[in-house]
């Protein structure tokens, strides 16, 4: 059974093109593999924002209508750079906001309605629920600015060795909960997912459907962020669970496996094989 | 056996960044080391396009623990200004980065400065992206000179960037430049990544190698001594064949191990999720002593 479209819920994310491509080659590449939905990297020089301002997006715009693509989520930056969500300095945590702040304003820009988000992490030797408390006070700074932008954040876990106050799906909703703000939603990163030993099922048993509205959808072992095929998960049985759970959100290709920097494209093609005995046109 | 000063080591905060930069620095000082290479990350070190943090503070807390702040390590690679940008808007803006890491290299008591030439597009062209670091090299090149701070440009592994991976680029790349504020970092994963030797390194360069950043790989991942392939004893032997008295740079990388299947198969603890300190993402403490261990035999002074 071909639970979901791949015009309508394929989605690939240009992080492994990023590194090494241009943003125009990436556009190029996605109109030859007939892909529509892309979920874009804010902050480096592909698509540059940082806390003091946003570059000038034009030629972006024009590669992404020139190629029939449509931007469904934003991904600044958020574990590489300066700015995490649980930032503990005083001038950090002011820079972090107008990062995200700005990565929410590049969003509508796009005519994009989702900014991807994680928890962000504290000191390994501070007490977790400190961490959580200064996430969830960026997250309801952010909500307010996401209101009147129109942009929803969807907030992923981490691994373990990325964050320990938010690696299992019951430390995301502690900060749901904290938060409680209808623009602060949850997404789900299937390697995260799966090493922290969770199911599908149980995040939307958690969350409820209205609440995951996007995903990473890779494969892993279950570390790392594989092609499907290259990790032990069961595409077809993540699919049922998604479309039997109501899932309606994008299927984010986030392949983040060093080789595919190299070419990402040929990973791309490996990638979609895999996919086209499961999804519709 | 070679021998090696104690001074020469140089610890860095790369892998502290879960922890208080004043828990990296009582590290160091329990190691008894009197020099550390400044990774200029977050949180540890504010350094962007628009300024730098106050470094009186920074410097104060090193040398209240008897450490030099000898090298400023300038993030080069996965920050989002780079030499070889080929976006013109933010090149410029990358302009502003690496003038204000000289600035605080000298407000910290640094005289070198290490960098490397990534954000090159293969779709691009490698041409325009060593073009741009030697345009980028030659306006920074300016401020060192003025501020008596260096510049050393190391190698990288193709797998972080593809512009200047070996010896034979690096030389051109710094005769373009030409400036004698630009010289070279040795990485030694890189340089045995690209099947150089030390040897090599020196022939060409000499007394061009300000810095050296010193670490165990496979050949690559900037490993704590001991975890890989490289040959100690005889990379110590070719150091001191050729006088080097310079630093070296203990940038191990143990965040990238949890990241690469190809460095963690044998790695401890590899999916622990507590502070085990054979999981040295989790204790870097017990990472810089394993390393100073492993060093330790060849250490005089």
């Amino acid at each position: 059974m071909r639970y979901f479209s791949k015009d309508e819920s394929y989605c690939n994310f240009n992080l492994h093109y990023d590194q090494n491509y241009s943003f125009e080659y990436f556009c190029r590449k996605q109109r030859e593999l007939g892909v529509r939905n892309v979920e874009l990297l804010a902050g480096s020089q592909n698509l540059f924002i940082d806390h003091l301002g946003i570059g000038d997006v034009s030629s972006q715009k024009k590669a992404l209508k020139d190629n029939g693509l449509t931007v469904r989520v934003i991904s600044a930056q958020n574990c590489r750079y300066r700015y995490q969500f649980a930032v503990s300095e005083k001038e950090l945590i002011e820079q972090t906001y107008e990062y995200f702040a700005n990565a929410m304003r590049l969003a509508a820009e796009l005519d994009c309605h989702i900014m991807q988000a994680n928890t962000g992490w504290g000191y390994w030797n501070e007490d977790l629920e400190t961490g959580r408390k200064r996430c969830a006070e960026m997250f309801s700074r952010l909500c307010e600015l996401g209101d009147r932008l129109d942009v929803t954040m969807a907030c992923e876990s981490l691994r373990p060795q990325e964050s320990l106050m938010g690696y299992r799906a019951q430390d995301i909703k502690h900060i749901f909960d904290m938060v409680d703000h209808p623009r602060f939603k949850v997404m789900i990163d299937l390697t995260a997912m799966g090493v922290a030993g969770e199911t599908i099922r149980q995040w939307f048993d958690i969350f409820g459907a209205e609440n995951v509205i996007h995903t990473h959808m890779i494969d892993g072992d279950p570390y790392f962020h594989f092609l499907w095929g290259e990790g032990k998960r069961n595409l077809g049985e993540d699919l049922k669970a998604l479309y039997e759970c109501g899932y309606k959100g994008m299927l984010s290709q986030e392949l983040t496996y060093g080789p595919y920097y190299l070419d990402p494209f040929a990973a791309d093609v490996k990638n979609l094989a895999v996919w086209s005995e499961y999804l519709r046109p | 056996m070679p021998k090696l000063k104690k001074s020469q080591l140089a610890g860095v905060n790369i892998h502290w960044r879960l922890f208080p930069f004043e828990d990296f620095l009582d590290g160091q000082a329990a190691l008894g080391l009197k020099n550390i290479e400044l990774w200029a990350g977050s949180p540890h070190f504010l350094l962007g396009r628009e300024g730098f943090q106050d470094c009186v503070p920074v410097k104060e807390a090193a040398h209240r623990r008897g450490l030099d702040i000898s090298v400023l390590l300038c993030e080069s690679v996965t920050y989002p200004f780079t030499l070889c940008c080929s976006v013109p808007e933010v090149w410029e803006k990358g302009l502003s980065y690496f003038k204000n890491a000289v600035l605080a290299a000298k407000a910290l008591g640094a005289g070198i400065v290490v960098v490397s030439c990534a954000g090159g597009l293969y779709d691009k062209g490698k041409d325009l992206a060593v073009s741009r670091a030697v345009e980028a090299l030659k306006i920074i090149s300016k401020a060192a000179e003025e501020q008596g701070v260096v510049i050393a440009v190391e190698t990288l592994t193709p797998d972080q960037s593809f512009v200047i991976n070996t010896l034979p680029e690096l030389r051109q790349l710094l005769a373009e430049v030409n400036s004698p504020a630009v010289k070279a970092c040795l990485d030694i994963c890189a340089m045995r990544t690209a099947g150089e030797t030390i040897d090599q390194w020196f022939e060409a360069l000499g007394s061009d190698i300000v810095h050296i950043h010193f670490n165990d790989g496979r050949p690559a991942g900037r490993l704590v001594w001991g975890e890989g392939l490289h040959p100690l004893d005889e990379y110590l032997e070719k150091l001191s064949k050729w006088g080097y008295e310079g630093c070296l740079g203990l940038d191990i990388n143990v965040r990238g191990n949890w990241f690469d299947p190809a460095l963690v198969d044998e790695k401890k603890g590899f999916t622990g999720t507590s502070h085990v300190p054979q999981n040295y993402w989790f204790c870097p403490k017990a990472a810089d002593e394993a390393n100073v261990k492993a060093l330790s035999a060849y250490l005089e002074g």
